[in-house]
């Protein structure tokens, strides 16, 4: 039996998405099956991210309303093993699928995958209902602008009252530089407001930019330091029994990215 | 309570009353009443909801709840006021003895006499929800509506947890949070506000027209601060000082330390 996520953040464009392709990339390459479910549905962009949109026949709202099975929507991912995508329907919109319809479509995925993967839509109305409907955790992804961290704080609060406890805080698109000088927010800024577990920082980079324009998750890229972020990321979310360690190799993760950075210079 | 009886909807000779539970946010309130709803949305459709039991709710609440009992359960909304007494004596009877709800009783068992003559009244005016002081006397209701005087020793609620943005605090007494208070949330009392954490939310103490309510923080950075008709803001540099207290002195709010 495996374990549904949903990825969200209440604002729009702080890089749920991008997270999801490569949280899911990453625990298919630390040999977990694996499946990402974009409930973006309307605005689906997911199969683009990971260049898969060629291949889409049959989509979420077909599962739902029982025209195709499961097995024939998933598109099997070809360079990661174990990777499926679960496409959202492009010309349907987010009342097209309810509540429990999704809590029996991830409880009957959660059987065959190790690891169930939702893209939540921005927002907080019936598309966001749907996504953590039946979900077991939830990270939520933030930027470090106040209007993310307001947002997020919000989303916060809603999982709470959905019963999804303890939520996990991604920081996306940090500038090192930036907060050094001062003029963007820091971790402790964040985390002092948000008060929840951080499970990692992706500093920004431009490499996000052109791999989702090709449509090949970063963390492929051995070389690039986001692709290094979420390759930590994904093993903290295996070994989530190990709470010490997380903390230990997000502060390791951090005087890297110092060391990386003032070498730079 | 059991979380099924949390949200009922009740049937009266009049229509239908939504029961609520005292002790419930007001954000699992519609929570609950979405599910409700989604189990039995046909059996309710056309109905008529005539007045909310059990719990109060502030002006942009009952625009909520109208929303969905409208769009959702296509019912049609003719008031969400409290109802009467004797509208709600069936009701009542299910009613847990929190003090919350006992007092909400007493209440209507002061007004059961002139209820049925105010209720239309009440109706009415209650819509006028963020101005108390005009409900009063405008209407002149015994004892429900005067300004609260328990600022050393009265009616307090205690909160556990960071209020996170959308939360609303409304209590008709002192609050205490046992930790942070978040920008966008909210915390309106009849009485005195005491955040054991950092408030950066906005605070509204002394909500009914008290203006010796005080506000006080171990960290004092609201959004925005009010005390009884009086509204500001904090200045725009941080002054980062720990443990202040805000209250009011002649027609402004002044803050200072209170651990001296």
């Amino acid at each position: 039996m495996g374990e549904c996520i949903v990825i969200t953040s209440g604002k729009g464009g702080v890089g749920k998405t991008t997270t999801t392709a490569n949280i899911g990339a990453g625990l298919a390459m630390l040999g977990k099956k694996v499946v990402v479910i974009d409930a973006d549905i309307g605005l689906r962009n997911l199969d683009v991210v990971l260049g898969l949109e060629n291949r889409i026949v049959f989509d979420l709202v077909d599962v739902v309303q029982e025209k195709c099975r499961v097995r024939q929507a998933l598109i099997k991912d070809k360079r990661y093993d174990g990777l499926f995508l679960l496409p959202a329907a492009q010309t349907k919109d987010k009342d097209s699928v309810n509540q429990a319809q999704m809590v029996e479509l991830c409880n009957e995925l959660k059987e065959d995958f190790d690891y169930v993967i939702v893209d939540c839509p921005a927002g907080i109305e019936q598309g966001f209902k749907n996504a953590i409907a039946g979900a077991d955790r939830a990270i939520v992804v933030t930027t470090p602008e106040v209007s993310a961290v307001r947002d997020a704080d919000r989303i916060i609060g809603l999982l709470e009252a959905a019963e999804l406890r303890n939520p996990k805080l991604i920081i996306n698109r940090l500038r090192v530089d930036m907060v050094k000088r001062g003029d963007m927010m820091n971790i402790e800024d964040i985390t002092d407001i948000l008060a929840i577990d951080l499970i990692g920082v992706v500093p920004d980079d431009e490499e996000i930019v052109i791999s989702t324009n090709r449509g090949e998750p970063a963390i492929g890229n051995q070389e690039s330091l986001c692709g290094q972020a979420y390759r930590n990321i994904s093993r903290r979310i295996t070994g989530e029994s190990v709470p010490y360690l997380e903390l230990d190799v997000q502060e390791g993760l951090f005087t890297r990215l110092f060391k990386i950075f003032s070498f730079g210079k | 309570m059991s979380s099924k009886s949390s949200i009922e909807f009740k049937g009266t000779k009049e229509g239908i009353v939504l029961q609520m539970d005292s002790e419930l946010e007001f954000s699992d309130i519609l929570i609950k009443l979405e599910e409700k709803i989604a189990k039995s949305k046909d059996f309710f459709k056309g109905a008529t909801i005539i007045g909310i039991d059990g719990r109060t709710a502030s002006l942009g609440e009952k625009n909520q709840l109208e929303d969905m009992l409208i769009k959702r359960a296509e019912m049609s909304v003719s008031s969400l006021s409290m109802v009467a007494k004797s509208l709600s004596k069936s009701a009542a009877k299910n009613q847990s003895t929190n003090s919350a709800s006992t007092q909400k009783a007493e209440v209507n068992a002061i007004n059961s006499e002139t209820a049925d003559l105010k209720s239309d009244l009440m109706r009415s005016v209650k819509k006028n929800d963020s101005n108390p002081l005009v409900e009063q006397s405008e209407v002149a209701l015994p004892d429900v509506e005067t300004v609260f005087l328990g600022l050393k020793e009265g009616l307090t609620q205690f909160l556990r947890g960071t209020m996170r943005s959308g939360r609303s605090v409304i209590f008709k007494g002192n609050v205490v949070i046992l930790g942070d208070v978040n920008p966008g949330a909210e915390i309106i009392a009849d009485g005195n506000i005491v955040v054991m954490g950092h408030l950066r939310g906005v605070a509204h103490a002394g909500a009914n027209g008290n203006h010796d309510a005080y506000v006080c923080a171990n960290k004092l950075n609201p959004t925005q601060l009010r005390i009884g008709k009086l509204i500001t803001r904090p200045p725009d540099e941080n002054h980062g000082a720990d443990s202040e207290i805000a209250f009011v002195k002649g027609d402004m709010i002044v803050i200072e330390p209170y651990l001296i």
